[in-house]
């Protein structure tokens, strides 16, 4: 019973070093989106990590917003702010709307834990989003 | 301001540019369906300044617009003797060219152990310039404004030179244009180098805000919406194209009322006015009587009439 507690201590103890670490480094992003039932309404996870590290960094700030290569400019999606999700550290989730379906580059614009910008592309069917 | 709003109008800011430099060439009677291949050079030249070279934002920008207009001029000697259809063909083919090559276009170098530079068709990422000067979306916005408003101004100025009138008379007709004795090749020529370089430079300030480039991005969908602004828009002043951007992104797309609909819409709106207005809401005709309008509403009677202010003096006083 005490071993067990002295685990449950240790295990946080022994993670803060490393999101410490995660904390002060360029961050590194995991973008999965899937459809909702609204139309052209993705539900998106963005598992933030460090660059180096690969750890999960917590207390991330970041918007997120979207354009197409195709016809860059021309589409200005609202951008949202992702929120973190409850016992799973690193990751955030939100719902972004777009204009219509095919290849996005999703803009995540981070100013916590560091000021970066990071982009991912996605395909946007029309039951499913795919990576490149 | 809102990060929405902040980013309408930056993107409406760096299309203008594009816009703008379709604009030159259509004033001097060519229609380009090529600019977004100098809007391209610009981003990528100011790019590889300051995310590989380590420049400065400025020289970069310099950079840009200056690679954009020697590739311009190079691009102005062989389509020298195109006119019409076969000028806007040849412009297409030269963008296409220039995207092509970027999809095969490797140059990186390491940067804090990364690799950083362009990658063919998997883009150049990391000009993150903005970032490590801590420059806020709102203050870029500013700055993209700013260098349109000099643009602009430099436009006015050119329009009311010799050279402005030039470039028109070479737009209404070139062979009377000839004939009065203006150098057809060497007007023709710093028209297209100009524009180029006004390409150039929202490439510049579009590589830095986005941070991200891909040739993919520099398609001709991006050459026909320069090109429709000044037709929408209108030919009369520089102001035209930035109506048509103003209408396209400003309105259609941030109002959001057609939704994904929008681009039918866009072309259908181009089509109605290339029939009924075919140099734009705000033509030569509209621009004078404008002009007019404003002469006769806000200037002093002395001016209207041309006198020197004073009354007439009656004989025998």
């Amino acid at each position: 019973m005490r071993s067990n507690r002295l685990r449950l201590l240790a295990g946080p103890l022994m993670l803060a070093p490393a999101l410490a670490l995660a904390a002060g480094e360029r961050p590194m992003v995991k973008v999965d989106c899937e459809p909702t039932d609204e139309k052209l309404v993705f539900h998106c996870m963005f598992e933030v990590t460090g660059r180096k590290s690969h750890q999960p960094v917590e207390g991330a700030a970041f918007k997120v917003n979207a354009d197409m290569p195709a016809m860059p400019m021309a589409h200005n999606v609202k951008p949202i702010r992702p929120e973190p999700v409850a016992g799973r550290p690193g990751s955030y989730e939100g719902r972004i709307e777009l204009e219509m379906r095919g290849e996005w580059a999703i803009r995540m614009t981070f100013d916590e834990p560091v000021r970066d910008i990071v982009i991912e592309k996605l395909t946007f069917g029309d039951a499913a989003v795919t990576t490149d | 301001m809102d990060e929405y709003l902040v980013q309408v109008l930056s993107n409406i800011g760096m299309i203008s540019f594009l816009a703008l430099s379709a604009y030159i060439l259509l004033i001097t009677g060519e229609i380009s369906f090529g600019q977004q291949a100098f809007f391209a050079i610009g981003a990528y030249a100011s790019g590889i300044a300051t995310a590989m070279w380590g420049w400065g934002f400025w020289p970069g920008l310099v950079w840009g617009a200056a690679a954009a207009g020697a590739a311009a001029f190079l691009l102005a000697w062989p389509t020298l003797r195109m006119r019409g259809l076969f000028f806007a063909i040849g412009t297409l083919a030269f963008a296409e060219m220039v995207r092509l090559i970027f999809e095969i276009f490797r140059y990186q170098v390491e940067i804090d152990g990364e690799l950083v530079g362009p990658n063919g068709s998997e883009g150049f990422r990391g000009i993150r310039y903005i970032f490590e000067q801590d420059i806020s979306a709102f203050h870029y916005m500013l700055l993209i404004y700013a260098v349109l408003a000099g643009v602009l101004a430099l436009l006015f100025v050119i329009e009311r030179t010799r050279l402005g009138a030039i470039w028109r008379m070479l737009g209404e007709d070139e062979l009377l244009a000839e004939t009065e004795g203006v150098n057809r090749t060497y007007y023709k020529v710093l028209a297209t180098v100009v524009a180029g370089a006004v390409a150039g430079i929202g490439g510049a300030l579009y590589a830095h805000m986005n941070t991200y480039l891909e040739p993919k991005i520099f398609n001709v969908m991006l050459g026909v919406h320069s090109l429709a602004y000044g037709l929408i828009g209108g030919l009369g002043t520089a102001f035209g194209p930035l109506i048509g951007v103003g209408i396209d992104i400003g309105l259609l797309e941030s109002a959001r009322i057609f939704s994904g609909y929008r681009m039918i819409v866009f072309g259908g709106l181009v089509a109605l006015l290339l029939i009924f207005r075919p140099r734009g809401l705000l033509d030569e005709a509209a621009v004078h009587a404008l002009v007019a309008w404003w002469r006769n509403t806000f200037s002093s009677p002395a001016k209207r009439s041309g006198g020197s202010g004073r009354p007439p003096e009656r004989p025998g006083a």
